[in-house]
């Protein structure tokens, strides 16, 4: 089971499978994330290190939530996105979208 | 009302009772669990089946479902095998089979503690002790407990098919 | 990268699940059929493409739907198959067999997916590693410059097809996460037809909602892949064959840079063509001489859960009973005053057995899916015994119940199983005896009446009447010298009964021809036997066509109403004194010249009749098994469609009934089963 791990208020760490199976169990986290998100908060970080496989449907979901950041002026990056689930990432398309940044 | 005796059932079956159907057949009063018990209706339109036993009488349709009937009376030997307007017959279901019952007379519908049902002596009751899970005693008389399924499922009933082996015997060497 | 991990367990998955088990079993089916047609023999192009095609769909299927275990074999499968096709491998006819073990395999984990069923892990390891074999041998064999003498009419090899740039837009349906489908398993897949380093993916929010609203597995996300391919149009479609809807994915190709256009065929047109959906690939396949189910498919189906086709039945059975009660009730009604009631009635009760025939028939399948099975098992069996057989089929679209197909499908193979073991012989005993070394069975169906009529025959040895009766007294089974042939070989459904001398692996599993008579009877069938030594023997199984309704001659005996099948019914008659005369102490009518025996249903079923004398009632002629008889009732009452009730399900068997009904006034009445009448009557 996935947990909420506040580091702080800008920043979130992820955990878990970010999968269609949890789908419904994300969505919550994410929407609670974004409410307790402070407006024109700038940066901020999404730490997806504890990420353990992602799927096309957890790609969509991650997408929505950065675009719904953007849209309260927030731009956090993705950071620490191991390498399998980077790989996943780009095979599915979603670079762009999640504004992956090239390998360190 | 109705909850009321939904948790005294519970109650009663937490410490081993339960509620029983009431009937008699000639002079003894039985009891059957409630819970095998489908539903009570009269007697009417049964089909004969041959080379049964008398106490088979035969089939009845009960909403699309075929369902044989057992004249209790017959097969104990007791009361009277009429069948009238009054003639009750108990819609049993056990063994995933309906099966319908003719007794004398339904009475009513009883809770009993488990600590008031006493093992089955060899008694010379109609039915056979091997049937009888126990006695109850209800208002002052003796409530014989009747182990349904069993009946049911008995060889002596000849409901549930179990010589299949000689039948087929009988089909192979036609 | 990681692979996901197993399958998913919501509920709502099954359903889509149960597409790929159907698709999967069809496709297993469909390979098997082609491999067994081959015998030893190369697969031409066309069927090497379509056991490809069935294998890689499997796979396909197999990924996108999160069921890894099931890519392992398919994928070494595919590989093999994708070499011999391109003639880098030679064939060999053993191949035949390991692609036949490869397919058991598939359908061991089908059915461990399915309904749970134990997977032998060391049986799947062993077909893949000698797949995996036959594909280094075959490297190995034919290195450098595979002859060239066997290239007319195969497949142009794909390395043929020069790289071009494809662009596709996939935008999936919204269930698409709901569904299970694995995207990145397609992507993965779709990457692997591209040149390597040649393939981008870019995925594109369609509509981005307030997070809140989102419905988490709903599909917002469109897909645009760009590729440089050697992969032909209908590869690139095969890939998406179980996610894509027509108009779901565009494919927008590039002319290659060096295209040579194949003479006589025009160019395809520029730009995004709307591709055909997740059949697309079929295209080809309806051409005639095309292989595979697929090519005889002309009218559109699709699937229907078989509890709502089974309940469908169900209540047209009880429309017919209220329809029968109705017309009941209105025979006793004033014809004149009630005259638009009548004209109703007879109207409902056409409307009713229309709707009726309709009903049934979509229960109705051809018996091809059971008999199908037989070239696979009679294979098997015939080079276990080292025996060489024919098997021959007749009437495969014959249709009947599918609930009886389920149920006809063991005692079948059992019969077939017994001819290829006790009935043909040996190669060299069969050319000793001046036959044909290779034996034939032969499996027929046909609709004879009311009845589906199945034969199992064989030009073997024979049944053999000393061996059978000796076997008999061994075993204990009541028998004598004096019995007919016909009644000597009924004693083969004997329980306990088995003339193999020593047990084989074949048809001495412990169980017998008993079960075989019990299945068929069990499903209101006969078995009969026909045998001459020396020349074969023949195994007749008639069944009723189906279980659920039959048609009726209802009559009275005293209180009672009986069902006689009206199949089995030749004429009625009143007697005439000077045609009733006694036999041996028993009654028979004359009727043009022949005896028949008559069966007094009051006495075979100890009832009250009014009529006692035959000269006084009727007599109901019948016919069934070849035994003739006169049935004597009070009166004949109606002819009409009834529904068949089972009595056993809470009640034992009942000698002499078929079953039972329910009439119109709501009373049961007993269908007569005419051969176990005659027993009865025999034996009274």
């Amino acid at each position: 089971m996935g947990k909420k791990v506040f580091v702080n208020k800008a920043n979130i760490t992820l955990e878990g499978p970010f999968t269609v199976e949890r789908a419904k169990e994300l969505h919550l986290l994410l929407v609670e994330r974004l409410d307790g998100m402070p407006e024109q908060a700038g940066g901020g970080a999404i730490d997806l290190c504890r990420v353990v496989d992602i799927d096309a449907c957890g790609c969509q979901l991650l997408a929505l939530f950065l675009e719904n950041l953007k849209r309260r002026g927030a731009a956090p990056m993705l950071t620490a996105v191991p390498p399998a689930v980077r790989e996943r990432i780009v095979t599915l398309g979603f670079g762009e979208l999640l504004a992956l940044q090239p390998e360190p | 009302m109705q909850t009321a005796q939904g948790s005294a059932v519970e109650q009663l079956t937490a410490d081993g009772g339960a509620e029983y159907l009431t009937f008699t057949l000639g002079s003894e009063s039985y009891g059957i669990d409630i819970l095998k018990v489908q539903e009570i209706r009269g007697y009417d339109c049964v089909t004969r089946i041959a080379n049964t036993p008398a106490f088979i009488k035969g089939v009845i349709n009960l909403r699309g479902v075929i369902v044989p009937i057992v004249d209790l009376r017959i097969k104990f030997n007791v009361g009277e095998a009429t069948y009238h307007e009054f003639t009750v017959v108990i819609i049993i279901n056990v063994l995933n089979k309906v099966v319908g019952i003719v007794v004398d007379g339904v009475s009513d519908v009883v809770a009993l503690p488990a600590q008031s049902i006493k093992p089955a002596p060899e008694l010379g009751a109609s039915l056979d002790t091997r049937y009888i899970t126990g006695l109850g005693t209800l208002n002052d008389e003796m409530l014989i407990l009747v182990d349904i399924e069993k009946l049911i499922g008995s060889d002596e009933l000849q409901i549930v098919d179990s010589t299949v082996d000689n039948t087929q015997k009988e089909a192979v060497n036609l | 990268m990681t692979t996901p991990s197993g399958e998913t367990n919501s509920v709502d998955l099954n359903r889509f699940n149960q597409v790929f088990f159907e698709e999967c079993a069809e496709n297993l089916a469909e390979m098997e059929q082609i491999l067994i047609s081959l015998g030893d023999r190369e697969p031409d192009p066309e069927q090497m493409n379509a056991i490809f095609r069935a294998a890689h769909s499997i796979k396909g299927g197999a990924g996108i739907f999160g069921f890894n275990d099931m890519t392992v074999v398919t994928h070494v499968m595919e590989s093999l198959l994708d070499r011999l096709r391109n003639q880098e491998i030679p064939f060999a006819p053993e191949m035949i067999d390991l692609f036949l073990e490869a397919g058991d395999a598939i359908a061991m984990q089908l059915a461990g997916h399915r309904e749970g069923k134990a997977v032998d892990q060391e049986v799947i390891d062993g077909v893949r590693a000698r797949l995996q074999q036959a594909i280094d041998a075959g490297g190995r064999a034919t290195a450098p410059g595979l002859p060239a003498d066997h290239a007319e009419g195969a497949p142009p090899p794909q390395e043929e097809l020069l790289p071009r740039r494809c662009r596709l837009a996939f935008t999936p349906d919204p269930e698409i996460f709901a569904r299970g489908i694995r995207m990145e398993s397609i992507i993965s897949e779709l990457a692997e037809l591209a040149e390597p380093g040649e393939f981008h993916s870019s995925a594109r929010l369609m509509d981005v909602p307030e997070l809140a609203e989102v419905d988490p597995e709903r599909c917002l996300t469109r897909w645009e892949f760009t590729m440089l391919t050697r992969a032909s149009r209908e590869q690139i479609l095969d890939v998406f064959m179980f996610v894509a809807d027509e108009e779901q994915l565009q494919i927008e190709e590039d002319e290659p840079v060096d295209r040579r256009t194949p003479e006589g065929e025009p160019a395809p047109e520029q730009g995004i063509v709307p591709a055909a959906g997740r059949r697309a690939y079929d295209s080809n396949e309806t051409a005639p001489g095309a292989f595979g189910r697929r090519g005889n498919e002309t009218e559109a189906s699709f699937r229907v859960n078989v509890t709502k086709v089974d309940q469908l039945v169900n209540q047209v059975g009880e429309l017919l009973i209220t329809q029968a009660m109705l017309s009941q009730i209105a025979v006793g009604l004033d014809p004149i005053l009630h005259e638009t009631l009548q004209r109703g009635l007879v109207q409902l009760e056409r409307n009713t057995r229309d709707l009726q025939g309709s009903v049934m028939s979509i229960r109705l399948v051809p018996i091809s899916i059971v008999f199908n099975r037989f070239p696979r098992l009679v294979r098997d069996i015939a080079a276990k015994l080292g025996k060489q057989v024919e098997l021959k089929t007749t009437g495969d679209s014959t249709e009947l119940d599918r609930g009886l197909i389920e149920k006809i499908a063991d005692p079948l193979g059992h019969l077939v199983r017994n001819a290829l073991d006790h009935g043909l012989e040996t190669p060299e005993t069969r050319a000793a005896c001046g036959k044909n070394p290779t034996g034939t069975l032969q499996l027929s169906a046909s609709q004879v009446g009311g009845r589906i009529v199945i034969d199992v025959i064989d030009d073997g040895a024979g049944l053999n009447r000393e061996r059978i009766l000796a076997k008999a007294l061994e075993c204990g089974i009541p028998c004598s010298e004096a019995m007919s042939d016909e009644e000597v070989w009924q004693l083969i459904f004997a329980p306990g009964f088995s003339t193999a001398s020593e047990v084989t692996d074949l048809s001495g599993r412990g169980v017998g021809m008993d079960v075989v008579i019990k299945n068929v009877q069990a499903i209101g069938g006969r078995v009969q036997i026909a045998s001459e030594a020396g020349k074969g023997a023949r195994f007749t199984i008639s069944l009723p066509l189906t279980l659920a309704i039959l048609e009726g001659l209802s009559v009275a005996v005293g209180e009672e109403k009986f069902i006689i099948p009206l199949n089995v019914v030749i004429e009625s008659l009143q007697p005439k004194p000077e045609q009733l005369k006694s036999v041996n102490g028993r009654e028979v009518v004359q009727v043009r010249g022949e005896y028949l025996p008559i069966l007094k249903l009051h006495r075979i079923f100890n009832l009250e009749a009014e009529v006692i004398e035959p000269q006084r009632g009727i007599l109901v002629l019948v016919e069934a098994d070849g035994e003739r008889g006169a049935i004597l009732v009070d009166a004949l009452l109606d002819e009409q469609q009834v529904v068949v009730k089972s009595i056993e399900t809470n009640y034992r068997r009942v000698e002499g009934s078929a079953g039972a009904t329910i009439l119109g006034d709501g009373r049961v009445a007993l269908i007569l089963d005419l051969p176990e009448l005659f027993t009865m009557h025999k034996k009274l």
